[in-house]
């Protein structure tokens, strides 16, 4: 059903840095309140933004999906968050795990980060830590702030207030800083936080986006839609070779042509670059027949079997 | 390069946009919430006439005058952590009352009067056993938009018999040691320079 040009593709993973660059600021447009030492409360903070970012960060522009979902679900009015949770399965189901490659602020930070030029290790072997987000989603996102309330019906936000690194970077660290208010208020669960910001610092110089990979329950979430997510990678395979350049390339340690809508899939498009032929590239809407999940394909399809590609040169 | 230049220069366009954005736009917000916790020992907390949650009226002046300190406490009904706190603040309030002082509460969620918020504010302070009272004014009065400059719940602010605020406003629960000692300082100081 998808033609989109071959161009678009390797234009969207060249400019992605420049993407993430624009969307962090356009979710974080109140840069002066930095100096402030305020928050921006106005309307857009109804608003969830797609990534992970602080509702608590000076220039914030909107609210954090996590953040808002745990408020809401953790008050004793709210059971549960029907707008957000619409909300961001709307997103998943948009654009699945393309927040994380192009929209989030705090996956482009570890990215930055990645740049350092020092030792760089290899995630593979560590591939069951990726389900470990799943559990931060369904207990420090949904359960905990639901379940452990105190005599007024309250739950903590357990994730902002326990795990989340973007919270203190974005909005703690800013915060203390010009406001002696708020750096009278800083004890023990702050060092515990900033320590965690320190692990995910480190180990960003050292492995690809390793919150992203193991501990991000937004991703996690997202990752839920990556299956059926109009924004999807396909691969053309009248045009792959086999010749494996997608899966060396690829950082989230995905196979595209066998699993191009793995959950651990963000969408970053390094394969769509590595790939010599041209077969891999970004698409919306459902994919054609022939595209569909490599698994399964062996033989090149022939016009008889493939209704999309009547007339068209293999 | 082209490309790589336009990109770069969309993307400062959109940092100058910010900047201007936010020039016109947060203003109001921002300059509200510096200036309670700038320097406020030269401020006064906004007069305001309003109610109690049962309806009441009081207004600032009575109150403040009736005694040597008020401590003011800014929280909503939904905020862990000022609920958390709410027994600790009706204890402080029975403390306070043998010196000449009170406490009041501000529920963010029931200014302009809003029945529900109301009636939810009332049935969280029955569940914690907080008696003391609780007041609420106008949104759009100068109380209002100094309320509205508060992001940080708890506050609380401790005031003298003249309406002047006294020492910094504590952010975050005051059952932490460290917050409790503060305030207490504080209300000490407003009690001194009273008999003074």
């Amino acid at each position: 059903m998808d033609k989109r040009p071959f161009g678009v593709s390797r234009l969207l993973s060249r400019c992605r840095g420049w993407i993430q660059a624009g969307a962090a600021l356009l979710t974080n447009l109140h840069l002066p309140n930095f100096l402030r030492g305020g928050l921006y409360q106005g309307p857009g903070k109804r608003l969830c933004v797609p990534g992970l970012n602080c509702y608590s960060c000076p220039a914030s522009a909107g609210a954090c999906p996590i953040g808002a979902f745990q408020a809401v679900v953790g008050s004793s009015k709210f059971h549960f968050s029907y707008y957000i949770t619409g909300l961001l399965i709307l997103l998943g189901v948009l654009l699945g795990r393309f927040i994380c490659g192009f929209l989030c602020p705090f996956g482009w930070f570890q990215e930055l980060l990645y740049k350092i030029p020092l030792a760089k290790r290899s995630t593979k072997a560590l591939y069951p830590l990726t389900w470990l987000k799943y559990l931060v989603l369904l207990g420090m996102v949904v359960l905990l702030p639901m379940l452990a309330v105190n005599q007024a019906g309250l739950g903590d936000p357990f994730f902002c207030k326990y795990l989340c690194p973007q919270g203190v970077l974005e909005g703690a660290i800013p915060l203390a800083l010009v406001n002696p208010g708020i750096r009278a208020t800083l004890g023990d669960l702050f060092l515990w936080k900033c320590g965690i910001l320190l692990a995910v610092i480190l180990c960003s110089i050292a492995f690809f986006r390793p919150f992203c990979k193991w501990l991000c329950p937004l991703g996690a979430f997202y990752a839920l839609f990556n299956q059926i997510s109009l924004v999807r990678m396909q691969v053309d395979q009248t045009k792959c070779i086999s010749c494996g350049k997608c899966a060396k390339a690829c950082k989230m340690d995905v196979d595209v042509t066998r699993t191009p809508d793995h959950t651990e899939c963000i969408r970053c498009g390094m394969c769509v670059r590595a790939c010599p032929t041209g077969a891999v590239r970004f698409c919306c809407g459902a994919p054609s027949g022939k595209a569909r999940s490599g698994a399964g394909q062996t033989a090149q399809p022939t016009p008889q079997t493939d209704p999309t590609k009547q007339g068209e040169k293999p | 390069m082209n490309r790589t230049k336009f990109a770069a220069l969309l993307l400062t366009a959109l940092f100058a946009l910010s900047l201007a954005a936010c020039g016109a736009k947060s203003q109001p917000d921002t300059t509200e919430d510096m200036a309670p916790s700038a320097d406020a020992s030269m401020q006064q907390f906004p007069a305001f006439e309003g109610k109690d949650l049962d309806g009441n009226a009081v207004n600032s002046q009575d109150l403040f005058s009736e005694n040597a300190v008020t401590v003011v406490n800014f929280w909503f009904t939904t905020c862990g952590p000022c609920v958390g706190e709410l027994a600790d603040l009706d204890a402080l309030n029975k403390e306070l009352q043998k010196q000449d002082g009170r406490l009041i509460g501000i529920n963010a969620f029931t200014l302009d009067g809003n029945e529900t918020a109301v009636a939810e504010a009332k049935d969280v302070l029955a569940k914690t056993g907080a008696s003391y009272t609780n007041v609420y004014f106008d949104s759009d009065s100068e109380a209002g938009t100094f309320a509205s400059g508060v992001y940080a719940y708890p506050t609380t602010y401790v005031v003298d018999r003249s309406g002047n605020l006294v020492g910094e406003p504590i952010l975050g629960a005051v059952t932490e040691p460290k917050q409790m000692e503060s305030l207490k300082q504080m209300i000490q100081q407003a009690i001194d320079q009273d008999k003074g």
